[in-house]
């Protein structure tokens, strides 16, 4: 079925298809030219006018994986700190979703209040006295220091989205399962987490987001045994040009901790644009 | 098998009574339905009865057992929901046999049950499909057999055909009589449908108001309703209720209408003459009789009962006078169904004197006052609120630890030359006055606000921009395009860095070199004096896009596009559209992403600092860059600190409005509930 379309039409479909190409150029051309620029040799990277056809190489990669150790480091450490940041933020945000969820009365409500407040703490200003606490016993330069204020960081919203995905899920379930001869801690587990996974996954996604990327906190309070690959990377982008640090290995280092976020935003991305808020209610 | 016994059950929610003294006497077997107007209370009792509502005061018995203070699990019952409420995780099987599971019953024993259940509800083609896989009557089916499978002593409903469509509630409404008639458990039915009541119960119970208003077997309540209430509800159409008095008349006491008219009453009633009584007529009982004369053009085709009125009650109607057994006329021998008295099981209201005769002499055993029982269920919610405070408790421990006291210790130390290593004294106010007179400190304030104002106007601008256009242009692969947009929120600041000094770089980087191949001159992006602000801003820019999109495209893609049509019959421009339809209804959103943006933006230091280090000469110098070489260039951590607290309450300010509004959205509309 063929519609004829009016060379009008067709001029403004060409005009929007043109702007589309702008956005998109704007925002994930920089991006592009990273992916790319690890991918070619030195020589290609270097000559003043940008080449777009060039011979790929691996390289940069093979570099990085030969001479780079301390970034392979710094990104498992970035790992752990992800990991362990989103299991703390889990295990202690689904109680309290729960409690505000299920159980609480306004009394209770009201500390949500709070809650909200420490969202809007910018962070820098807690580096200031964190750090001296955290030299004082000890915690810098361990993981366990950034685990520590990630989870503080993002577990209010945490608690916010499980709180209204807990929401979603009918009462009328719960009391199903304890006239079945569930005990609620029974009815929690068997009936009623199964049914927030989407949530949990969505706020585990957060806090990664948060822990993977973060380069303030750190930057101030981990060091050379702790360093995380936000760090390690902007370390060695000081050092370029300077010594043995090569745009080619700055860029294949950039892509590999990008990589997994970028994947990351692309399956969580539909969710995301259906507003997080009506998702659950309507399943 | 049991029976229900409900000893003087109220319930109250702080004022409301939503239950008062309610007694009720269901003996085994029996199928009851509970109706009445929506608010009645029907609901509630049949909670109390299965334990998921807590009575303030009263006793409940079931098969003799007092079961009052019992959780819902031990009072062995089933019920079933409105909703159906299955489990959505579960497949029909284990659905059926979850209660069995729970109290470790063997596998062949579960496995016998359901293929029992599942064979008398037709059910066992579809033992292993998910709830949503079902249709509304198959779903029906299921929560049936999950109450059946429990074998308990008695079945709950909870108005649970009215979510299906009338020709599938009519088979379901046959379907639980036949399950009845062949399992013969206890049943109690809330429904505000009155059909639905009076074709499935053996007896009803009117509820209205939270008092019981009448028990009866269907058809008692049809004849001889014992107040206008039950009268006026139960029929359709509705029992015609006239005003009337007694007088004598030729053949004994007559019903004389206000219009002077005059109609039989029936013999056997005990009233005398000039009480004013309500006169009840139901429609079937009346035909049409011959035009009355003299009644001029309000002439009218007068009612007259054809044999005899429906009902009549002494007025004003007193409760408590509402029912004269004595004084009743008796069903016509000609109204159909009428057998005569029949050997059914008789619901009764329970003698409330005889009940608290009872209570107060102990004879039930277990029977609790009134007093106990309030400071047990004072007890239980204390119980609650102590368990939800620990729950929560967790999550403000580790708050208190990590931000909380470390920022209550930085304000300390913001009234100290605190310094590492060093011996601590207190010095007042001189951080803050340090800080105040310090030119680059004031130079920070400048351009923070410059940077604020560049970028987030920037931002918001461009954003609601692409948001708009994705969200109104047909694309092929608009997911793709999407995920594209939005892939600068993925990258990191050390990334972005990398990528925006690569880019920007004044010898190697493509942006220069494009520039020069359109004959425009090298500009040194981030070592410039004029430039450098401008750059940081433009790569602020380029990370915070994304977001204001994911603000403002999932409130743009819910629109109602009717709203758009309207708008575009009514002859509205493009932009008359934007200007008087899509930006009003896009305000809360696009405000709510503002003062986000707002507050993020202020605080922003990761990117800038790893382009610039605030350079050159101090020309992108935010604040918090200011404050963080304070800190940690410096180590002046006491002035650090009283930069850092004048921030706070600056944020904290701006944001209480958004603090303010997320409170709101998220917490206090459940709570009400």
């Amino acid at each position: 079925m063929a519609r004829r379309t009016s060379p009008r039409r067709r001029l403004a479909r060409l005009g929007a298809g043109l702007v589309l190409a702008l956005i998109v150029l704007w925002s994930f051309g920089p991006i592009f030219v990273a992916v790319l620029s690890s991918f070619k040799n030195q020589r290609d990277i270097f000559t003043y006018v940008p080449t777009l056809v060039f011979e790929p190489t691996l390289d940069n990669y093979r570099l990085l994986i030969d001479e780079w150790g301390s970034f392979w480091r710094s990104l498992g450490i970035s790992v752990i700190a992800t990991i362990g940041a989103a299991t703390l933020v889990v295990l202690v945000s689904l109680p309290a979703a729960y409690s505000y969820s299920r159980m609480a009365r306004p009394a209770v409500a009201l500390s949500a209040l709070f809650l909200i407040g420490v969202r809007m703490f910018p962070p820098i200003i807690i580096t200031i006295p964190l750090f001296p606490l955290f030299t004082g016993i000890g915690l810098t330069d361990t993981p366990i220091a950034v685990i520590l204020v990630y989870a503080a960081f993002q577990v209010s919203m945490s608690v916010l989205l499980l709180k209204v995905f807990l929401d979603g899920v009918p009462r009328e379930i719960d009391e199903a399962a304890m006239l079945d001869g569930a005990t609620r801690l029974q009815t929690f587990f068997w009936v009623t987490l199964p049914q927030i996974f989407p949530g949990i996954a969505a706020s585990i996604i957060f806090v990664a987001l948060f822990a993977w990327n973060d380069f303030l906190f750190a930057f101030l309070l981990t060091g050379t045994n702790s360093k995380t690959a936000p760090v390690q990377i902007a370390e060695m982008l000081g050092a370029v040009g300077e010594g043995g640090v090569t745009w080619g290995t700055i860029f294949a280092a950039s892509v590999v901790q990008l990589a997994p976020i970028l994947i990351f935003v692309w399956l969580i991305q539909k969710p995301l644009l259906r507003g997080f808020a009506g998702a659950p209610a309507k399943g | 098998m049991a029976g229900i016994e409900i000893e003087r059950v109220s319930k109250a929610y702080g004022e409301v009574r939503v239950l008062r003294d309610v007694s009720v006497s269901i003996p085994d077997g029996t199928f009851v339905a509970l109706v009445g107007p929506s608010g009645c209370g029907k609901t509630t009792l049949l909670r109390s009865i299965c334990g998921l509502e807590e009575i303030s005061d009263g006793e409940i018995y079931i098969g003799g057992r007092q079961v009052t203070d019992l959780p819902p699990k031990d009072r062995d019952i089933a019920m079933v929901f409105q909703s159906y409420a299955l489990y959505p995780h579960f497949d029909v099987q284990d659905n059926m046999s979850f209660s069995m599971k729970l109290a470790k019953a063997p596998k062949t024993a579960i496995e016998a049950k359901v293929k029992n259940a599942g064979g008398i509800l037709g059910l066992l083609p579809l033992l292993d499909r998910l709830p949503r896989q079902l249709s509304g009557g198959q779903r029906q089916r299921v929560a049936m057999g999950r109450a059946i499978v429990r074998s308990p002593k008695v079945f709950l409903f909870d108005e649970p055909l009215s979510n299906l469509d009338a020709k599938l509630r009519v088979q379901m409404r046959k379907e639980i009589k036949q399950l009845h008639q062949r399992l013969r458990v206890t049943s109690v039915f809330v429904t505000h449908d009155q059909i639905e009541a009076m074709t499935l119960a053996d007896q009803v119970i009117v509820m209205n108001a939270g008092v019981v208003e009448q028990i009866g077997e269907p058809l008692e309540l049809y004849d001889r309703p014992v107040s206008p209430f039950v009268a006026g509800f139960i029929g359709s159409p509705a029992m015609n209720i006239l005003e009337a008095s007694v007088a004598a008349g030729a053949g004994g006491p007559e019903a004389v209408l206000a219009s002077g008219d005059r109609l039989p009453l029936p013999a056997g009633i005990d009233a005398a003459d000039g009480t004013a009584i309500h006169y009840g007529v139901r429609p079937e009982h009346s035909a049409p009789a011959r035009r009355m004369a003299g009644c001029g053009p309000r002439s009218r085709w007068w009612s007259r009962p054809a044999s005899r009125p429906s009902s009549i009650a002494p007025r004003p109607a007193a409760r408590s006078a509402c029912a004269p057994p004595t004084g009743w006329p008796s069903r016509p021998a000609t109204s159909s169904g009428s057998g005569g008295p029949r050997p059914r099981p008789c619901l009764r209201r329970r003698n409330v004197a005889a009940a608290r005769l009872m209570a107060t002499s102990g004879g039930m055993a277990g029977g609790v006052p009134g007093a106990a029982r309030l400071a047990r269920n004072r007890a239980a919610a204390r119980r609650n609120d102590w368990w939800s405070l620990i729950l929560v408790s967790p999550v403000f421990l580790l708050l208190l630890l990590i931000i909380f006291l470390p920022e209550l210790w930085a304000l300390f130390i913001s009234f100290t030359n605190y310094r590492l290593g060093e011996p601590t004294r207190f010095i007042g106010l001189a951080n803050f006055e340090y800080f105040l007179s310090d030119p680059n400190f004031w130079n920070a304030v400048w351009v923070n606000i410059k940077f604020v104002v560049g970028a987030v106007t920037l931002q918001m601008a461009l954003g609601l921009g692409i948001a708009l256009f994705l969200a109104t242009q047909p694309f092929r692969a608009r997911y793709l395009w999407i995920a594209l947009v939005l892939a600068p929120m993925a990258v990191s600041p050390s990334v972005s860095s990398v990528i925006w000094r690569y880019l920007l770089d004044l010898n190697i980087g493509p942006i220069n070199y494009v520039l020069e191949s359109l004959g425009f001159a090298r500009v040194q992006w981030l070592t410039g004096i004029r430039v450098a602000l401008l750059s940081v801003i433009m790569v602020e820019v380029w990370l915070a896009i994304p977001h204001v999109v994911l603000f403002l495209y999932p409130a743009r893609i819910t629109f109602p596009k009717e709203l758009h049509d309207a708008a575009e019959m009514d002859g509205a421009t493009r932009w008359q559209r934007f200007r008087y339809v899509t930006f009003p209804l896009l305000r809360p959103a696009f405000f709510l992403a503002l003062v986000f943006r707002l507050i993020i933006t202020i605080r922003a230091f990761g990117v800038v600092w790893l382009l610039t280090q605030g350079g050159p000469l101090r020309q992108t110098e935010l604040l918090a860059i200011y404050m963080f070489k304070e800190g940690f260039e410096n180590w002046r951590f006491g002035s650090a600190a009283a930069i850092a607290w004048a921030m706070l309450l600056i944020t904290l300010l701006m944001s209480s409005y958004l603090i303010f509004v997320m409170y709101r959205n998220a917490f206090t509309k459940s709570a009400a509930k």
